[in-house]
């Protein structure tokens, strides 16, 4: 419970930002959101001044809880977790990431944030399950019942 | 397109970057964060410790205070009793007269108090 502590954060939000801002922003679909979500929750930590010694759960746990706490109070939750003003591919991609990310918006909470965490974030369903306090069966089941529904989300769309 | 090509179209997409303002943010945290851990006058300290040390110093208080409060003595009180034939048979063990009692019309209480020596409180 010392600097060290505050070093051990900085490292890991150094080596995670990335992921824990896409997290972020898939929960609370809100870039103001998203930052104040993760700001909050490293304060928290910093605050109480110990954490596990697997760092990786306990802070994606804890950007969520801060999340949720943020949602009650913001109104507008529309932002897209990809990047589509950036330089990254042509036209033609932007407009499927932006598709993409309206049919992401279009899946319950629950398989929204387990497909980000499991494409994006790398996860296994068994730390998707642990983060979310459910069994596995659960986690692969939101993540199965998402991709289907961007699937025929997506057949509708292009119908 | 099926469940492995959204998949992999999402694995693709670029993702929105952390803006610099959230780096600034964070950064500008872990620092006031060091500063306040590595000075011990800013730490917070825990609510048990607080409690304890509210004990602790309770308990330290109580044991020093004769130390430096002097006690008031007690004042003694005494009842002179003039001598008689009957109290001075109940002294000795002997058995008083049978008509005679002590008599006690003639006491006097006599209060004494000692002069406190130092001051009450140093």
């Amino acid at each position: 419970m010392n600097e060290s502590f505050t070093e051990q954060m900085r490292r890991f939000y150094d080596g995670h930002r990335q992921e824990l801002y896409t997290y972020s922003l898939a929960l609370t679909r809100n870039h103001e959101a998203a930052e104040d979500a993760i700001h909050n929750a490293f304060q928290r930590l910093l605050k109480r001044g110990s954490a596990p010694d697997d760092l990786r759960p306990y802070v994606f746990r804890c950007v969520r809880n801060a999340a949720i706490d943020d949602l009650r109070e913001r109104l507008r939750r529309d932002d897209s977790i990809f990047d589509l003003n950036g330089n990254n591919g042509n036209a033609s991609d932007l407009t499927l990431y932006a598709e993409l990310g309206q049919l992401l918006a279009q899946l319950s909470d629950d398989e929204r944030e387990t497909i980000v965490l499991k494409v994006f974030d790398a996860m296994t369903f068994q730390e998707i399950a642990d983060l979310r306090g459910v069994s596995i069966n659960t986690a692969a089941s939101w993540y199965r019942r998402g991709l289907e529904k961007l699937k025929s989300l997506w057949m509708e769309e292009v119908k | 397109m099926n469940e492995n090509e959204i998949e992999r179209r999402l694995q693709q997409a670029p993702l929105a970057k952390p803006p610099d303002v959230l780096n600034q943010r964070m950064h500008a945290l872990f620092n006031e964060a060091w500063i306040v851990r590595s000075n011990p006058f800013l730490r917070p300290v825990p609510v048990w410790l607080a409690v304890a040390a509210c004990f602790g110093f309770a308990a330290i208080g109580f044991g020093v205070r004769p130390l430096v409060v002097r006690r008031q003595p007690l004042p003694t009180v005494v009842v002179v009793v003039p001598s008689n034939e009957t109290l001075a048979r109940l002294l000795t063990g002997q058995p008083p007269p049978r008509s005679d009692g002590i008599d006690f019309s003639r006491a006097r209480i006599q209060v004494i108090t000692q002069p406190s020596q130092t001051p009450e409180k140093l």
